[in-house]
């Protein structure tokens, strides 16, 4: 368990209408952690990441920032969206650059960032293309570029590679796992992937299925970059995987 | 015991959109009622492959043949699996599965015992009335799967049909497909990206090189099923699938 005062804290639970979604939440997050939040499809994560982005007002509850109210106004969060959101008509380095605007940085600061950033995420040569020009998985990365690229407190991806095949899923993965070393964030990495999270987590928290609360909170003390085939880790993966029930929606009959 | 029958051969099959090769002399034999798996970098040409295969596209050079005939989707029974559900949401579970059977013109009797069985076998019995609609998003791909197995198929091509699947719920797939398999007996070709679903499912597995595609190697996978994705030998054989794929 890390130490310390944690950076976030969450204490939440959400409604939309009648329908519970999140039950009780509660969890705090340190700094330059790298916590994995793990959930079935459908078990309100994508509802959690709003929440803890300050997007979404829970039903219930708060999220502090060190220790104040989440406010996406005030405070720098960066947000990775599952669906790819790069501005079509935006060359690649415009798309970083776009975070830099936001936040009043211009002229040969933000190229210096955006250079930087370019270069860490492996897109210096790519930097005038236009997003129609460059691979799903480059995509992916201007997006993870621009959420690096301001100095900020939070950084929250959702699902960022669920669109992915296995293999440029684990190079970003790998990517991710390099820019972190580099540039130290705290990070929420949300997911449905029992071994991408293996892989990156310092902290796990497994959701249940809807209304979702929290089934278990794992360190995982593996060295990175860790590896897949290694016993112990199969072996953490497979208990993971037990805690679950297998989906309803597989097995069962009616939706 | 007798030498295994062959069942589809490439010969120097290759295509080419204009300049762009992308199959390059592929040159492999399948036998019947094998398990393959191929397995290789994104953007290699499986989805080209798979068009070729079932005569949607004509190939550039070399041919694909099925019982030493070249293919023809008239004559030849080929059956796929996508990753995207393909079943018609006007007809019924058990009139979904028939499909194929009643474009083969396989007489009623035959088609009722068959469908019948596929219901039993994939768990869909309670089901057979309901419309896609009124069931699950796994019972859909369990649909999906009967229709494709339903009839005498001379080959089943699967296209990563369960990578949106959670873990949990993919090896349940996976091993109601390995049962399937193990009952009614089908040469398959199963296309993936996940090497640890490649060596959990296939007898063999043939590894494509980056464009232009080329087959890199070919491996025999002898474990016993079901698999256990731990034991050494198979961490062994993942570990070598990705070292040949690798291209970080």
């Amino acid at each position: 368990m890390p130490v310390g005062k944690p950076k976030i804290e969450i204490d939440v639970a959400h409604s939309y209408d009648s329908i519970v979604v999140l039950d009780h939440i509660k969890f705090d997050v340190y700094e330059n952690e790298f916590l994995c939040i793990l959930g079935p499809s459908g078990c309100g994560k994508t509802t959690m990441a709003n929440l803890i982005a300050g997007l979404l007002k829970p039903s219930v509850g708060t999220v502090k920032l060190n220790g104040e109210l989440v406010d996406p106004q005030k405070q720098n969060i960066s947000y990775v969206f599952q669906a790819r959101s790069c501005l079509p008509w935006r060359t690649v380095k415009n798309n970083v650059k776009i975070a830099l605007e936001i936040k009043g940085i211009s002229g040969p600061v933000a190229e210096e960032k955006i250079a930087n950033v370019l270069q860490i995420v492996g897109l210096q040569e790519f930097a005038d293309y236009y997003p129609n020009q460059i691979s799903g998985g480059m995509k992916q990365r201007v997006a993870i570029a621009r959420a690096f690229c301001v100095e900020g407190d939070l950084l929250i991806l959702d699902e960022p590679f669920g669109s992915l095949d296995a293999q440029t899923r684990y190079v970003m993965q790998m990517e991710v796992l390099k820019i972190c070393e580099k540039m130290k964030r705290t990070v929420i990495f949300i997911t449905n992937n029992i071994e991408e999270s293996v892989f990156l987590a310092d902290r796990l928290i497994v959701l249940s299925g809807v209304p979702a609360r929290i089934i278990k909170e794992i360190n995982v003390n593996f060295s990175k970059p860790r590896n897949v085939t290694h016993p112990d880790f199969l072996q953490l993966r497979t208990s993971i995987s037990n805690l679950s029930e297998i989906a309803q929606d597989a097995v069962g009959g009616s939706r | 015991m007798s030498a295994p029958k062959v069942k589809i051969r490439f010969e120097s099959f290759t295509k080419c959109f204009g300049d762009l090769l992308v199959l390059d002399n592929i040159d492999a034999t399948l036998y019947e009622n094998e398990f393959i798996c191929i397995v290789g970098p994104t953007g290699c040409g499986k989805t080209t492959l798979a068009n070729l295969v079932c005569g949607l596209l004509p190939p550039t050079k070399g041919k694909v043949t099925v019982d030493g005939e070249e293919v023809d989707p008239r004559k030849h029974n080929i059956a796929f699996v996508f990753q995207e559900v393909a079943i018609l949401p006007w007809r019924t579970v058990e009139d979904n599965i028939k499909l194929g059977l009643e474009l083969k013109r396989f007489p009623k009797g035959e088609i009722k015992t068959r469908v019948h069985e596929m219901i039993d076998l994939l768990g869909l019995r309670g089901f057979e009335k309901s419309f896609p609609n009124q069931i699950s998003g796994g019972m859909k791909q369990r649909v999906d799967i009967a229709r494709a197995f339903c009839a005498e198929t001379d080959l089943l091509f699967m296209d990563e049909p369960f990578c949106q699947n959670d873990e949990k719920t993919r090896f349940y797939m996976l091993n109601l497909l390995v049962q399937l398999w193990e009952k009614k007996k089908r040469t398959i070709i199963f296309v993936t990206h996940n090497i640890e679903e490649a060596v959990y499912l296939a007898e063999r597995i043939i590894v494509f090189t980056q464009k232009p595609t080329k087959i890199r190697e070919e491996m025999m996978v002898n474990l016993p099923r079901p698999r256990d994705v731990s034991a050494p030998e198979f961490v062994k054989i993942r570990e070598r699938v990705t070292e040949l794929i690798k291209w970080w």
